[in-house]
């Protein structure tokens, strides 16, 4: 929870224990002192840093309506000047303007980006346009783990998104590409960089291309598994709707983010940082996982995995609902939703199916409502016999 | 909670670092340059231009040699391509300088014996190998080396003085590096004798 959001809660819930009579009126100023300061800012950081950003399009835009005529010589020290002044001040602002800092080392790993890009041109360097983008995802990592800069880490990120999408234009075997490799050290650099300086976005960032590569880790497994040898093209385009290869895939992705998921909601009942976003993202995941399970989704629909379906989904919902998890609750009924119309439309399935799954689905959940509400008319009796 | 180097350590040691790199690779461009023997090869401009990626003209080697009758059997029989007639092959090429002007004399599987001198070089690239009509006797070979280059940047002004060069039919030729480990980097363009050489300045 935010510290201001907190505070507001305090604030309320005081004032009903005072007119309660629960906390004397003169324990208020107390608590409230004791609760960290409102801390809302005057948005000085944030005019410093948009001035930060335009001051450097300034110079970059004036040295490239000059660039035809400077000499080549020229071009590469401008450029390794450009990279020095930006990533050293970045450096020294650091203790002062954690802002400025993270600015300044964001435009020092994009002016970083465009020197491998220029001096390419001007030296008329050989190579693929892949293995710069590659160079500069490496460079943006590493700038934003020995500057701290959550917005340098960033854009390694994405750098790196691009990177993947190019390259796989060109080489479709992610696990016999050194790149694809290169990028898991940048994002261990990332996740390094998200802990320092404990970044939710960086954080959120990170999920997310984590469910990209954990599937096409799993894609080039199974094709080891099945086909003897990783072969990501031929196994996303043309075997994808076999059963036993989309079976062993999903299985092992739900078996990931399955568990993440319970390693969220454990990290997040001992407080730890990031569990709740992790348990957010591994939900999702998870869910879509299982619905994938039942590749492929018509003529040959399975009884079995509707049915696991629609009970996973209800545990999500109830779960997320109970512990207040409002991403893990939205999709649990996301996944509901989704179950239902795929069983409407299964080709395969009568109505007189769809109704006994949902009948048998109903039951179980009704069960577990009236067990559930058992055991919190037992709680509370409990606790009104210790009173 | 283990230590890591503050920002004000951290951050210059990895600029040093990546540009460091980045000189390096520049540096070894050059010295490639500079100390792998020289070809020249007649070069003809295509379009269109990609606006979005400077200024550079368009320009593609023109070399494409006939080959005798003997060398065919020899090419034909070390890469084995049977009745084929077109044939795109990683290999070998080695060419000679007859009266001013380089010609392909050879297309092996493996990297030849000899040293390169003034007059032979041999580099490693794709290769078009076309046979001559299946009913023709005597089979013969075209090779059209794929030198691996499209383009050549420079500033606006040299750009368009080579791209007016083009229209014009001036000779353009193409100035190529041959390394002694047998890459072929573009060097410059020369226009009618005059050269637009990459070098540190």
């Amino acid at each position: 929870m935010k510290a201001s959001a907190y505070r507001k809660r305090i604030e309320a819930d005081l004032e009903n224990w005072i007119s309660e009579g629960w906390v004397p009126e003169t324990s208020r100023t107390p608590i409230l002192t004791s609760l960290p300061a409102q801390t809302r800012g005057d948005g000085r950081g944030w005019i410093a840093m948009a001035a930060t950003v335009l001051a450097g399009l300034a110079v970059i835009a004036f040295i490239g309506d000059n660039w035809a005529a400077i000499p080549r010589g020229a071009k590469l020290i401008i450029l390794i000047l450009a990279v020095f002044a930006s990533g050293t001040g970045s450096a020294f602002a650091y203790e002062n303007s954690k802002k400025v800092s993270n600015a300044l080392a964001l435009l020092c790993s994009m002016i970083f980006a465009g020197s491998i890009a220029l001096l390419g041109q001007a030296y008329n360097l050989p190579g693929e346009p892949t293995g710069a983008l590659l160079f500069a995802t490496i460079a943006a990592g590493l700038i934003g783990l020995a500057g701290r800069s959550a917005a340098a880490a960033f854009a390694a990120l994405v750098f790196g998104a691009i990177y993947q999408f190019m390259a796989f234009g060109s080489d479709m075997v992610p696990w016999l590409s050194t790149g694809f490799w290169a990028l898991h050290f940048v994002i261990a650099c990332v996740a390094l960089t998200a802990w320092l300086v404990r970044s939710r976005v960086l954080v959120h960032a990170l999920l997310v291309i984590g469910i990209g590569l954990s599937l096409i880790h799993f894609v080039e497994l199974s094709s080891v598994v099945f086909f003897q040898t990783p072969d990501f093209a031929n196994s996303v385009f043309s075997r994808y709707n076999e059963r036993e290869f989309s079976g062993l895939l999903f299985t092992l992705f739900t078996a990931l983010w399955g568990g993440l998921t319970l390693l969220g909601a454990y990290g997040d009942r001992n407080d730890r940082h990031g569990a709740r976003t992790l348990l957010g993202y591994a939900s999702w995941a998870c869910l879509a996982g299982i619905a994938l399970l039942g590749i492929p989704m018509s003529a040959d629909a399975d009884f079995l995995h509707r049915f696991i379906w629609l009970g996973a989904s209800f545990v999500a919902l109830w779960y997320g609902a109970r512990e207040h998890y409002g991403w893990m609750a939205g999709a649990g009924i996301l996944s509901l939703i989704t179950a239902i119309s795929t069983i409407f439309v299964d080709l395969g399935m009568t109505l007189s199916v769809a109704a006994l799954i949902f009948g048998l689905t109903a039951i179980v959940s009704l069960v577990i409502v009236y067990v559930l509400k058992r055991q919190s008319a037992a709680t509370a009796e409990g606790d009104t016999s210790n009173a | 909670m283990p230590k890591f180097p503050r920002p004000l350590v951290a951050l210059p040691v990895v600029l040093v670092l990546l540009t460091g790199f980045l000189v390096l690779g520049v540096a070894s461009h050059i010295s490639a340059l500079k100390s792998g023997s020289e070809i020249t090869v007649a070069a003809r401009g295509y379009d269109p231009r990609d606006v979005l990626l400077g200024h550079y003209v368009r320009i593609q080697p023109e070399l494409e040699t006939v080959l005798s009758e003997e060398q065919s059997d020899r090419i034909r029989a070390n890469f084995g391509f049977g009745t084929r007639r077109f044939n795109t092959v990683n290999a070998w090429v080695t060419l000679e300088r007859r009266s001013g002007s380089w010609s392909v004399i050879d297309v092996t599987a493996e990297k030849p014996a000899t040293a390169n001198t003034n007059d032979r070089v041999s580099f490693n690239t794709l290769t078009r190998i076309t046979a001559s009509q299946v009913d023709d006797e005597p089979l013969t070979y075209t090779v059209r080396p794929q030198f691996d280059m499209n383009r050549f940047y420079a500033n606006q002004s040299d750009a368009l003085d080579i791209e007016r060069a083009i229209r014009n039919n001036s000779e353009v030729r193409l100035i190529i590096s041959i390394t002694k480990k047998g890459d072929a980097l573009l060097k410059g363009v020369s226009v009618d004798d005059h050269r637009y050489e990459i070098s540190w300045w």
